[in-house]
């Protein structure tokens, strides 16, 4: 089903994309500790530790969007939450590019960032499995004799 | 089926909030080429300004006659607590005149909008190198100019019309731009071309565009 194959792909990339983008925000974390380092994010001690947090956090988001790319009818709960997310990461984008100290440094980009994420969510909710997909896929995968209750709807 | 219906409509209706950001009043900025002259004030050029006495950030009072021997950039600006506008409008006056050592750059602000925020803004982008920052204590100076802002929003108390002056070395105005739309600001370039005829005609009166 090309459907289920977008989606998992999408759902691959991503969570492809956030564990390196997480990765590289904890390495950015350890890699100013060093005596005598640059920063290479324009933020100091408590922005970096709030960096590391976000690192860590996309890496264990990662891991549910591969999870669910692997396995797309265990949990479409991850695509929702991940929709979700972008939703209010465009929100939030939206509000720094009409504020000075952040249009000043990234020009038209959040806005430009917060269509993309729009597209995402949106192809996100259009693209995961359905209730009644879920369910079908799941008494399928059950043992013989041990299904039980609800038809798929 | 209905739910992804419903966040299909809010995400489609965000997806057109971000299209339509730049035609909104929030988008609607930047700077344009033009001296304005929204309202008649104090102001004249060729006039020195009334006396006045200011405070720095650190607390110590800097008269007007200090602030002369240099041409000056006096900005009577509203906010870099809670103005975006403002903000983008003083990083991109330092950008433009990070390497004209000779002119000496001041920015005023109602001692009402100073705030712990103002500080770390000028600290952290190491504002304070370039630029002189000034507060007005009860915005004695920008009534004294009749630049008050009239009937402010509460967060709005004290600040002026933003303004910018170009002063000689004797402490006269030489180019004036006062506007009452704060989106739009008046544009370095125009006071880079006043101030390159203040140094080449150190006697000549210039006035708005």
């Amino acid at each position: 089903m090309l459907r289920l194959r977008i989606y998992r792909v999408l759902l691959g990339t991503l969570g492809i994309a956030s564990s390196v983008f997480g990765l590289a925000l904890v390495m950015a974390f350890f890699a100013y500790q060093r005596p005598g380092s640059e920063p290479r994010i324009p933020t100091g001690p408590v922005g970096h530790y709030f960096v590391a947090f976000t690192g860590c956090a996309l890496i264990g988001w990662a891991g549910g969007l591969i999870g669910a790319a692997r396995d797309p009818f265990a949990s479409r709960t991850v695509a929702t939450t991940t929709a979700f997310v972008f939703a209010l990461m465009a929100g939030v984008r939206m509000v720094a590019w009409g504020v000075g100290d952040y249009a000043s440094w990234l020009g038209d980009l959040p806005r430009t960032e917060a269509i993309l994420l729009l597209g995402l969510s949106i192809a996100l909710v259009w693209l995961r499995p359905t209730v009644s997909e879920c369910e079908r896929a799941s008494m399928t995968s059950r043992p013989h004799g041990s299904q039980s209750g609800s038809e798929a709807s | 089926m209905i739910l992804r219906a419903l966040a299909t409509i809010v995400l489609l209706a965000l997806l057109a909030l971000a299209f339509a950001l730049p035609s909104t009043s929030i988008g609607r900025r930047g700077s344009e080429p033009g001296a304005r002259r929204d309202v008649e004030g104090m102001l004249d050029p060729g006039r020195a300004l009334p006396s006045f006495e200011l405070v720095g950030l650190d607390g110590r009072p800097v008269s007007g006659d200090e602030l002369r021997g240099a041409p000056l950039l006096l900005v009577l600006e509203r906010s870099i607590d809670w103005c975006p506008f403002t903000k983008m409008r003083l990083l991109q006056l330092r950008e433009a005149f990070a390497d004209t050592p000779d002119l000496r750059i001041v920015w005023v602000m109602s001692e009402a909008q100073i705030s712990p925020r103002t500080r770390i803004f000028i600290d952290e982008l190491g504002l304070g190198a370039r630029i002189l920052f000034l507060a007005d204590p009860k915005s004695r100076l920008i009534r004294k100019l009749g630049l008050l802002k009239p009937d402010p929003e509460p967060i709005e108390k004290g600040v002026p019309h933003p303004t910018t002056l170009l002063l000689d070395r004797e402490g006269r105005v030489r180019f004036i731009d006062v506007r009452e739309d704060y989106h739009i600001w008046l544009d370095p370039s125009t006071i880079a071309r006043a101030l390159q005829a203040l140094e080449s005609e150190p006697t000549a009166v210039g006035s708005p565009d």
